[in-house]
């Protein structure tokens, strides 16, 4: 009994021995192999992937801060549109409501500090019992203050962006503006929306904002002195296209949308469409030139009015005798250069005006874009009207870049607003040849030195180009007193870079002028005081200060006197 | 001997655990740090993004041009005051204060 007892307990030690045994090796052999994988992953990161290793530092990587809305910038990198943090004030009404204030108490102490929340308004709102109800929108930082100050509760404060345009008005036609929740209505901001929605999408403009301010100030100071409705003005580079300064007055602070009043909404320069005047002479000529059909020898009898049906056409300055073709356009002969549209014929006509982009709506970046008036049917009349640029009317901006393919060796830009890289391929079509140009060009300085244009010559730049004048037509007569006065010019001469065009719309005479209110004496000055200043901002040295004059006999001689 | 192992381990493990605390609170500290720094550039972006804005409000042309003639007497450059190396030498010698200095020759 004792014995087998012995001999049980002996197994039972043996057994436990072996469980332990068993047990230990078990919680060995996982710690072997978690050991292991530790030791492979310190042999990993210290040996293989030692300089892999993620970086724990994150900061802002950009320079910039994200705005809903990329900046806009001139073609210098000048800032002219952006989007400024602001805060919004907003009220939960149920918290203020239950913290028991009263809203009479709290809307007069807020209307008191913000003039654009009316006590009403604030009332109503307070009252409301919902939890998000704007009361004042984009604060500046100083009200934000004052409004933590009174310690209301229930008022918050909502971050949101406000789109500024630091030069005020100096842009206003170009970059439009955008609606208080930053959806661009007009211009720029609203052709290039989406763009400037999307991440990185800061646009570069090719205007100049000086080039713009000088344009801007000479046409303000035309408009007040010949108390005129408003004006255009364009700057134009005649190799590329690009528009250097682009105003339509009068204009409007986009900063403050409330300032869009009457028409200073409407874009002269590229929405409204006028009858140019004798501007469109130099089309005339370019054409009647580049066809062959007449030759600058040519001359035509401007002795006597031409009649046609029950209109006549005449001369504003009679010359009462027959004219060379310079002539006629220096001279700014109706008479001579309706002969010369007559010569031409209806098809040759429309089809250079067509070439010139002048029959089409222009191609620019904005969506205010004006599309000409052409006659629906080209009759006889036509024809004569339109040689002297009456009975068709253009935007000044579809002009200036017509103008601007006569002068700069016969190539047409498609007008544009942003910048254009160097080195970048330019679409350009070519719609007169190199010598019909250079031969414009000619004529065109003839023009400034002994025709109209005489007050755009400038002292040290060669300014070639040609006056308008064009009566307004209302409930389909002219009349006499209210009139477009514009001036085109192309600097420097010798080598064109800048058309500069120049449009005052219902220039009143004046003592200075004698009573005129002519383009001579209203737009010609404008482009003048334009060129003289442009030309150093852009770095232009100045024309040589010789000019050969034509000798009798040249055809491009005139007789100013007799 | 076996003493000495168990002091020297219990040694090891509580400077072990005390310099692996320090380094973790060492480490909050400096992601504490970082934040705010983070934070800081942030509203310093914010300022310089601000305050170009307003450089180029305050170099507005017309600004400049008006406040130029007020206060620096300058005038409007004109054409003339552009010349080539070409033409440096053709130029007629500026106002001389004195009559009997001689202009100086410009070497080139």
């Amino acid at each position: 009994m004792e014995l087998r007892g012995a001999k049980v307990k002996q197994q039972r030690t043996k057994r436990a021995i072996e469980t332990g045994h068993n047990r230990t090796l078990v919680a060995g052999a996982v710690f072997g192999v978690l050991f292991l994988v530790l030791a492979g992953r310190v042999v990993d990161l210290s040996l293989l992937r030692g300089n892999q290793e993620p970086e724990l530092v994150t900061s802002p990587a950009r320079e910039e801060i994200e705005t809903s809305r990329a900046n806009i910038m001139d073609r210098n990198g000048i800032l002219v549109a952006t989007s400024l943090p602001t805060d919004s004030l907003f009220v939960d009404s149920k918290a203020f409501l239950e913290a028991g204030e009263k809203p009479t108490m709290a809307a007069r102490k807020l209307s008191r500090l913000l003039p654009e929340l009316s006590m009403d308004k604030a009332v109503k709102h307070l009252a409301s019992g919902k939890r998000f109800e704007y009361l004042v929108r984009n604060l500046t930082p100083e009200q934000k203050y004052q409004v933590n100050l009174l310690g209301i509760p229930g008022l918050h404060f909502q971050r949101e962006e406000r789109r500024t345009y630091p030069q005020g008005p100096l842009l206003s036609h170009v970059l439009g503006y955008t609606d208080v929740d930053g959806r661009g209505i007009a211009g720029i901001e609203k052709s290039f929306d989406h763009q400037l929605r999307a991440p990185d999408g800061t646009l570069q403009l090719s205007i100049d904002v000086r080039v713009q301010s000088v344009m801007r100030q000479a046409l303000q100071e035309a408009i007040d002195e010949f108390k005129a409705l408003g004006g255009a003005g364009v700057v134009m580079d005649v190799q590329t296209g690009e528009l250097l300064s682009l105003v339509s007055l009068p204009d409007y602070d986009p900063n403050d949308t409330n300032t869009i009043q009457g028409d200073a909404g409407f874009n002269r320069a590229t929405k409204g469409v006028y009858e140019m005047g004798s501007i469109f002479k130099l089309i005339n000529t370019a054409m009647a030139l580049d066809s062959g059909v007449v030759n600058i020898n040519d001359t035509f009898d401007a002795s006597k009015p031409l009649r046609i049906g029950r209109f006549s056409i005449s001369d504003y300055h009679a010359h009462k005798r027959a004219l060379t073709v310079p002539e006629i356009l220096v001279f700014s002969s109706n008479i001579g250069s309706a002969q010369i549209a007559l010569e031409a014929g209806a098809d040759l006509q429309r089809e250079y005006l067509d070439r010139l982009g002048l029959l089409n709506t222009t191609s620019v970046e904005i969506p205010e874009v004006g599309a000409p008036l052409v006659p629906v049917t080209w009759r006889k009349s036509s024809i004569m009207t339109i040689s002297y640029g009456h009975g068709i009317a253009v935007s000044p901006l579809q002009l200036d870049s017509a103008i601007s393919a006569i002068a700069n060796g016969g190539v047409l830009h498609s007008p544009t607003l942003l910048k254009i890289k160097k080195g970048e391929k330019l679409p350009a079509q070519r719609v007169i040849s190199q010598k019909t140009s250079e031969q414009m060009r000619k004529l065109m300085r003839l023009v400034v030195l002994q025709g109209s244009g005489k007050n755009a010559n400038s002292k040290y730049y060669r300014v070639g180009g040609k006056t308008g004048t064009a009566d307004k037509q209302e409930g389909g007569k002219y009349n006499e007193h209210t009139r477009i006065s514009s001036f085109i010019g192309v600097f420097p001469m010798e080598n064109p870079r800048y058309a500069v065009l120049a449009m005052v719309d219902g220039p009143q005479g004046i003592k200075r002028t004698f009573g005129y209110a002519t383009a001579g004496w209203v737009a010609a000055p404008i482009v003048k005081k334009v060129v003289d200043r442009i030309g150093p901002m852009l770095g232009m040295s100045p024309s040589p200060a010789v000019e050969e004059a034509y000798k009798p006999g040249d055809p491009l001689f005139i007789k100013t006197k007799g | 001997m076996t003493r000495l192992t168990i002091a020297l381990t219990a040694f090891l493990a509580l400077a072990l655990s005390i310099a692996v605390f320090r380094i973790t609170y060492q480490v909050d500290e400096l992601e504490g740090r970082l934040h705010s720094l983070n934070t800081e550039i942030l509203d310093e972006q914010e300022t310089i993004h601000i305050l170009k804005a307003e450089w180029s409000y305050l170099n507005d042309p017309h600004r400049l041009e008006v406040l130029a003639k007020r206060y620096l007497g300058l005038e409007e450059m004109t054409g003339e005051q552009l010349i080539t190396l070409e033409t440096l030498d053709q130029q007629p010698p500026a106002t001389v204060e004195n009559p009997k200095a001689k202009p100086v020759k410009l070497e080139r």
